[in-house]
């Protein structure tokens, strides 16, 4: 931390020195075209409120305006190139143009730590909407696999072969369905740990579709999906581990809450700029009160009118939602031709 | 064909219908399943369930909203099945009527026991304070053995059928009151049953004739004419 502020020191020093010496230039150039000096005050005044501007916390701005006052005196009052300290106003415009800077000082302060307490809350928000959608969506799984087992071994000698067949199936199911609520947890924590700061590094993206694919489809083999990539390799800066669970999630929610989906068609696509993944299938698609509320982690409140009993996508897309945006990219959901349509997009840089 | 209680399950996730459905079976209850608020007030108009296991998550409206609604006319026992774990939840529930609260995840001896208690207490839950704490009550040569569903007379099972026995039970509960037909009927088919007591009467015949000795004389199940029926209570 103390190399960070120390490099930020420097760099806001440079940006004083720099920005005064504009000021200064400015003066000797408007002197030498009009041969006044009544704008020099304003000129350097203008100098320290924009250094106030750029550079973090008061002091700079304080000193800038020492900096001002000082060539002011010496460089653009008679006599010229002499500091003449008899003269009262010099003190006066120290302290009207530091209350200028401090005044901008304050209101960057304010700006800056108000953007940051919008990232923390946040933040916080994902961690809290992810608590509570454990809490829901881990009982569940369990009650479910603690039930069926019950039932199983309390009653095995009695029950029918197909029941104890289908109190197995669920149980696997649910298991299934836990490992993935669980990689999205973990995902989660890393996203909300320490900075959020992301371990982007360049990645084919189509090497990356392939291997989401590739294990999507051992576990759902009765589903058809289709990859289209452009001719070109395309390279995308991503957190790979990140892209992968939002991929997975895309998927998965299409395998299950798409009703009778048999085909996924995922179309790569890229403008120079961003890289477009598009996410296709040939299920019911979206009701519009499913679409107002899909971002929502909070994954059961009575608004949601999820039709069969499965619960809904759970923190899977908010999750989605929250990847893409820290890549500084977009995810919109909607319907598409066939059926339900995600597409997400990432910045090439 | 004995005769069982019949639990009525109100749960959106099809797994967890499915072994309870299978535990609940397997352990001497009749079942049945809904999946929706909208579906379970439905069944619960049409079946009048001895026990109604809720849960509150459900897709189209809000369990505590059914639990309103059945409180309007019913003292069915209601066990709450919740996911939500908060404090504020369980309260809210039982100030709105709920019998009892259990949290997922949770064990089968556990559920089975609460079913029972929930019973026993909607056995009691009548003004017939002689009522055993076994759930058995006694009057003369009649038994009525309220956790067992079962009705003795004179030492034998008078066996009957589903319907006599819920309006044998129901009587037993309120011994010594009158019970007025409406309320029988309402209690037996739901608050939109016809009011038309001819079956009302053809199952209190059929009753008569199975636990009295006389049945123009009756000892145990007495009639107010235009008015309803009454359970001797000595």
């Amino acid at each position: 931390m103390k190399r960070a502020s120390l490099k930020q020191a420097v760099k806001d020093l440079g940006l004083t020195a720099a920005i005064m010496t504009a000021a200064a230039a400015v003066c000797f150039v408007l002197n030498y075209v009009t041969r006044e000096d009544t704008f020099a005050a304003s000129v350097f005044l203008l100098g320290v409120v924009f250094t106030a501007r750029f550079t973090n916390g008061y002091m700079y701005g304080i000193l800038a305006s020492l900096i001002g006052t000082f060539l002011l005196n010496w460089a653009f009052t008679e006599p010229y190139y002499i500091l003449n300290d008899s003269i009262l106003k010099y003190p006066v415009s120290f302290v009207i143009s530091s209350c200028a800077s401090l005044m901008m000082s304050m209101i960057m302060t304010r700006m800056r730590r108000e953007s940051e307490l919008k990232s923390i809350a946040e933040r916080e928000k994902l961690r809290a909407d992810l608590l509570c959608s454990v809490s829901h969506d881990v009982r569940t799984p369990v009650t479910t696999i603690a039930g069926s087992a019950a039932a199983y071994l309390d009653n095995r000698d009695v029950l029918p072969e197909e029941t104890k067949t289908k109190l197995i199936e669920d149980i696997r199911d649910e298991a299934q369905w836990l490992a993935r609520v669980f990689e999205n947890i973990l995902t989660v924590t890393r996203v909300c740990s320490g900075t959020g700061e992301l371990n982007k590094r360049p990645e084919a993206a189509e090497e990356v579709i392939g291997e989401v694919v590739m294990n999507f489809r051992q576990i759902h083999p009765d589903i058809r999906v289709s990859t289209e990539v452009p001719g070109e390799l395309v390279m995308v800066p991503m957190d790979v581990q990140l892209i992968k669970q939002v991929m997975k999630n895309i998927l998965e929610n299409a395998a299950i809450h798409g009703h009778n989906v048999t085909e996924i068609k995922i179309k790569l696509s890229c403008d120079g700029e961003n890289v477009r993944f598009s996410f296709e299938d040939n299920g019911c698609g979206f009701s519009s009160d499913h679409l107002e509320h899909i971002f929502d982690a909070m994954i059961f409140s009575p608004e949601m009118k999820v039709t069969d009993g499965r619960r809904c996508m759970g923190i899977g897309l908010s999750l989605c939602r929250s990847v893409v945006k820290l890549h500084g990219g977009e995810i919109s959901v909607g319907n598409g031709e066939t059926g339900a349509r995600l597409v997400f997009v990432l910045p090439m840089k | 064909m004995a005769v069982k209680h019949k639990v009525l399950i109100i749960e959106d996730e099809s797994s967890i219908q499915y072994f309870m459905q299978t535990i609940l079976e397997s352990n001497g209850y009749d079942t049945v399943t809904a999946s929706t608020g909208k579906e379970g007030i439905a069944l619960i108009n049409s079946h009048c369930p001895d026990v109604i296991l809720l849960d509150l998550g459900l897709p189209d409206m809000d369990g505590m909203e059914i639990l309103a609604e059945l409180r309007k006319w019913s003292l069915i026992p209601v066990i709450v099945v919740s996911a939500r774990g908060e404090e504020i939840d369980k309260v809210a529930a039982l100030d709105k009527g709920a019998d009892d609260y259990i949290m997922k995840p949770f064990g089968t001896p556990e559920l089975l026991a609460r079913i029972k208690v929930a019973l026993r207490h909607s056995a009691v839950g009548g003004t017939n304070s002689q009522i055993t704490p076994d759930s058995r009550y006694s009057v003369g040569d009649l038994v009525i053995d309220f956790a067992k569903c079962r009705v003795l007379i004179e030492g034998r099972d008078a066996e009957l059928t589903q319907n006599e026995y819920r309006i044998v039970s129901l009587l037993g509960k309120y011994a010594g009151r009158v019970l007025t037909y409406d309320y029988i009927i309402r209690q037996l088919w739901g608050p939109n049953a016809k009011s038309d007591n001819q079956i009302l009467r053809v199952n209190m015949a059929n009753i008569r004739r199975k636990i009295e000795k006389r049945p123009a004389e009756p000892r145990y199940i007495l009639t107010e004419v235009g008015i309803g029926y009454r359970m001797a209570d000595e």
